[in-house]
């Protein structure tokens, strides 16, 4: 198998697509439903970061990211031709009102074809808050409710910024949503984003500073009942039955309890997947050896998924955004490293392949399969 | 590099001279300052060779025959 560089790509239905943004551009990943070579083109907006992407397949099919220069902002741009052309808005689409305080340093998420509508994109941000498009990415509007929470003053920002990395829709009650705050917690709407209420009964602060705030770093939807969630957080492992009304842990049997993503099956409720590190303090995998850890009844047992990965001296880190299923069946897996390689997996994790080794600080993998 | 000559009148700010490149390129504004009006990080802007960070930022004066540059700052580092 083999990954070649092609300069525009031309999709089929049912071709899978790897969205991939790193710290000096995007790339974009094509192969057939076979998942054997890919076809790569990017970088992207070259020397910009890309903190996110996702795909609208519905109608005119749209990729849109999340773009930032350093020295011009950060925007939402997007590609009706998957990627040989992109549109940047003339002015910058994510915007905080004037006179709030607030300036946009990046957009940490993007989620579309939400039970919210087909035209409708969200955004997260840093600073925390979240953004609504009704026109498939071009324009947004500030969420008031979760921008006023009485909550706010209490939030601080980590390594990466005070960031809103997480949306969840329900799937079935598109008036119930989520939204999960590094470092700042769990919030859900039962009302259409109008009002929030924190959703951090079970979760644990970290014991050794004083007033640190809850600081979630990835939640997902369980494949079957989205009654159900999981958490990767700082620190821990966690699980909801109760649509976030209480937590717990889930992380006995796991090499350590800190990480940052968090990964479900498409379809297969209970079957999880986390990328620990060996600490806080030490973020590489332990003993230089990357595993991605399986759990196949909900976080009650876990197992270690290796074959094809490094043995030794792989001291990579995988971040929150970078590590994504796809929709196929068996599903596939892919992650993608601050080393800048790209690893996936054709068969639910059990054995893996490096798709590329060689891209910048991968921050972001996403998945579509073209309709 | 472009080039535009700005008629501005016989003095003007440094804030007053983009205002007037938006009328030509609309898309400046968001791209030299943020949301809340003020010069990005790490953008730079020189009047006749003075950074004006330090003449006023964006309320720096310039001349009907002044030279403003906006300039991406060299920057960089670690996580770059």
């Amino acid at each position: 198998m083999a990954t070649t560089h092609a300069k525009t790509l031309s999709p089929a239905a049912g071709d899978l697509m790897l969205m991939v943004g790193t710290v000096k551009g995007a790339f974009i990943f094509l192969c057939d439903g076979k998942r054997g070579d890919f076809k790569m083109s990017g970088p992207h907006f070259p020397g910009q970061s890309v903190w996110s992407a996702a795909f609208i397949g519905k109608g005119a099919p749209r990729i849109v990211v999340g773009n930032k220069s350093n020295h011009w902002g950060a925007m939402v741009s997007w590609s009706d031709d998957f990627g040989a052309t992109w549109n940047e808005p003339t002015e910058g689409n994510v915007k905080f009102p004037k006179g709030s305080g607030e300036s946009l340093s990046a957009i940490w998420a993007l989620e579309a074809e939400t039970p919210l509508g087909p035209d409708v994109v969200l955004a997260g941000v840093d600073p925390a808050a979240m953004f609504r498009s009704d026109d498939r990415g071009e324009t947004f509007r500030l969420n008031e409710g979760l921008f006023k929470h009485p909550d706010r003053p209490k939030w601080n920002p980590g390594f990466g910024g005070l960031c809103l990395h997480s949306i969840l829709v329900h799937p079935c009650e598109p008036g119930r949503m989520y939204a999960a705050i590094s470092s700042g917690g769990i919030y859900r709407s039962d009302d259409g984003g109008e009002s929030w209420n924190a959703c951090v009964n079970g979760l644990r602060v970290h014991p050794d500073v004083p007033g640190a705030t809850l600081c979630p770093h990835k939640i997902r939807f369980d494949g079957e009942n989205p009654s159900r969630m999981y958490l990767q957080s700082h620190p821990g492992v966690y699980r909801t039955d109760n649509e976030a009304r209480s937590w717990v842990t889930i992380e006995n049997g796991l090499p350590s309890d800190f990480g940052f993503p968090m990964v479900t099956h498409p379809r297969h409720g209970g079957t999880i997947y986390t990328f620990p590190l060996t600490s806080d303090e030490f973020r590489v995998p332990r003993d230089g050896a990357p595993r991605v850890w399986r759990s196949r009844d909900a976080g009650g047992s876990w197992e270690p998924l290796g074959k094809g990965l490094p043995d030794r001296d792989g001291f990579f880190t995988v971040l929150r955004d970078a590590f994504s299923a796809d929709a196929l069946d068996p599903a596939g897996l892919y992650f993608g490293t601050r080393g800048g390689q790209l690893y996936g997996s054709n068969d639910e994790g059990e054995s893996w392949r490096a798709i590329t080794e060689f891209l910048p600080p991968v921050l972001c993998v996403k998945t579509a399969v073209v309709h | 590099m472009i080039e535009v000559p700005l008629a501005t009148g016989a003095r003007t700010t440094a804030g007053e001279a983009i205002e007037a490149l938006v009328r030509d390129y609309p898309g400046i504004r968001d791209r030299v300052l943020d949301e809340q009006g003020e010069l990005r990080r790490h953008v730079n802007i020189f009047i006749d060779g003075n950074n004006a960070r330090f003449m006023g930022g964006l309320k720096a004066e310039a001349g009907a025959d002044s030279e403003m540059w906006i300039h991406p700052a060299l920057s960089g580092g670690a996580r770059s």
